[in-house]
């Protein structure tokens, strides 16, 4: 593994990953680091999304008190 | 075992990062802790970078009354943010919460929530709303989480669980339990007949892989219960077991199962048809060439019948230089030369010849 690629996994990982897999080839970090980054945004769009939708299944009335009370 | 261990990691990791599980395949070149430590280290990059929105959110959770936290949680939240809103909450508190939700709801959550929160959650749940958690985990198939959750329920809560799940689910949730040492008090609780029956499931469902896995994470005397219980099994299930193994080259996981049998058990294994076979024998050899495993191999050789052991004399004859000292290397160190012998004087003179001139058994020679 590049020290490049190195660099890019630990900055998704937030600490350096096992020393083993230096043994990694570029290709392989790099599906680890983007499959990490990918599943950070979907967790962090999925909480968003959870949000609204949360929204929409309570009457329309009480739906700001809510997110006043609750998302903000 | 670290095949099988892998390929259990892989999974859980996969599912961690929503992937594919082949296209992680790659990390069953690397040690398996190494890759478990990665998981962990992924769970914390993941969880601990929530959004502040969950924190604003437990706080004010934590001023509302429990019952009417969970309402709000079933109805306005889904499952993925009250997930991460009990990742948040003190323990006590998220179990006040769960408790006052429906299972079916609850087992949607389980796959969201952080997995180091789940011991302290799950040791505050009443058993009653545990069974059914689970019941309804196994109806989704979600072995995955009930792998993670399994090593954390009371005998209580097991006592009552482990008859209403199939053979199958046992197998694949045991296959990925997230605590294997507490396999042994799973299998205790299962009790001989019921792992029979799992044992069979696991021929008949072409699950040997995972039955190996489960028997070698459990302790020495469970693991020698395990495979006493596997030799008591009709001839044709065995034989599906050493071909499995031979297709997949598990020999790593499947030897030392075989070397907890007595000797009358391992008589029986050694006669299989199976293990006439050639094609089977060359590769045990080598699986054993590659895992060092001499210790757990070479009591199954004196065990099979004449022909077989030719075969094996002819296939560890035939191993290149570098193996052949391995060999040498290992029966040394393991002080097996005992039972090694015999397999000697079945070589070919010229394959003879070469394990005389190994260095090590030189030494051996003249110590």
């Amino acid at each position: 593994m590049s020290a490049e690629e190195l660099a890019l996994l630990r900055a998704e990982l937030g600490a350096p990953p096992p020393e083993s897999f230096g043994s990694l080839d570029d290709t392989q970090a790099r599906t680890l680091t983007l499959a990490l980054r990918r599943a950070r945004e979907r967790r962090a769009s999925g909480l968003n999304e959870a949000v609204e939708d949360a929204l929409t299944l309570v009457p329309a009335l009480t739906r700001e008190p809510l997110r006043r009370m609750l998302f903000r | 075992m670290d095949t099988l261990r892998s390929r259990a990691e892989i999974l859980k990791l996969a599912r961690l990062l929503d992937v594919e599980p082949r296209k992680l395949a790659f990390l069953e070149e690397l040690p398996v802790e190494d890759v478990r430590a990665f998981r962990e280290r992924s769970v914390a990059a993941l969880f601990d970078g929530a959004p502040g929105l969950l924190d604003r959110i437990a706080a004010k959770t934590r001023l509302l009354p429990a019952g009417i936290a969970a309402g709000i949680s079933q109805k306005a939240l889904g499952p993925q943010l009250a997930a991460a809103l009990a990742g948040r909450l003190e323990p006590g508190r998220a179990a006040d919460i769960i408790e006052r939700l429906p299972p079916e709801f609850t087992a949607r959550c389980c796959h969201h929530v952080d997995p180091r929160r789940i011991a302290g959650i799950m040791g505050r749940l009443d058993d009653d709303i545990v069974v059914r958690i689970a019941l309804v985990l196994a109806d989704r198939r979600d072995h995955l989480t009930m792998g993670r959750f399994v090593g954390h329920l009371r005998d209580s809560a097991l006592l009552r669980i482990l008859p209403r799940l199939d053979d199958t689910t046992l197998l694949l949730t045991g296959f990925v339990i997230d605590h294997p040492e507490q396999l042994g008090r799973i299998v205790e609780l299962l009790g001989e007949e019921r792992v029979s029956s799992v044992i069979a499931s696991a021929a008949d469902g072409g699950l040997w892989p995972e039955a190996m896995a489960v028997a070698s994470m459990s302790s020495g005397e469970q693991r020698a219960r395990i495979a006493s219980l596997t030799a008591a099994q009709p001839e044709a299930r065995l034989d599906s077991l050493v071909r499995t193994t031979a297709e997949q080259n598990l020999w790593e996981s499947l030897l030392p199962i075989v070397a907890a049998l007595d000797e009358d058990e391992l008589r029986a294994v050694a006669a299989l048809p199976s293990l006439r076979d050639p094609a089977v024998l060359d590769g045990l050899v080598r699986g054993v060439v590659a895992t060092g495993l001499w210790a757990e191999f070479l009591p199954m050789v004196a065990a099979l019948p004449p022909t077989a052991r030719r075969i094996v004399a002819k296939a560890a004859g035939a191993l290149s230089d570098p193996d052949l000292d391995a060999l040498a290397g290992g029966v040394e160190k393991e002080d097996l030369w005992e039972l090694v012998f015999p397999l000697v004087e079945l070589m070919n003179d010229g394959a003879r010849k070469r394990i005389f001139e190994l260095p090590a058994f030189q030494e051996r020679a003249a110590g």
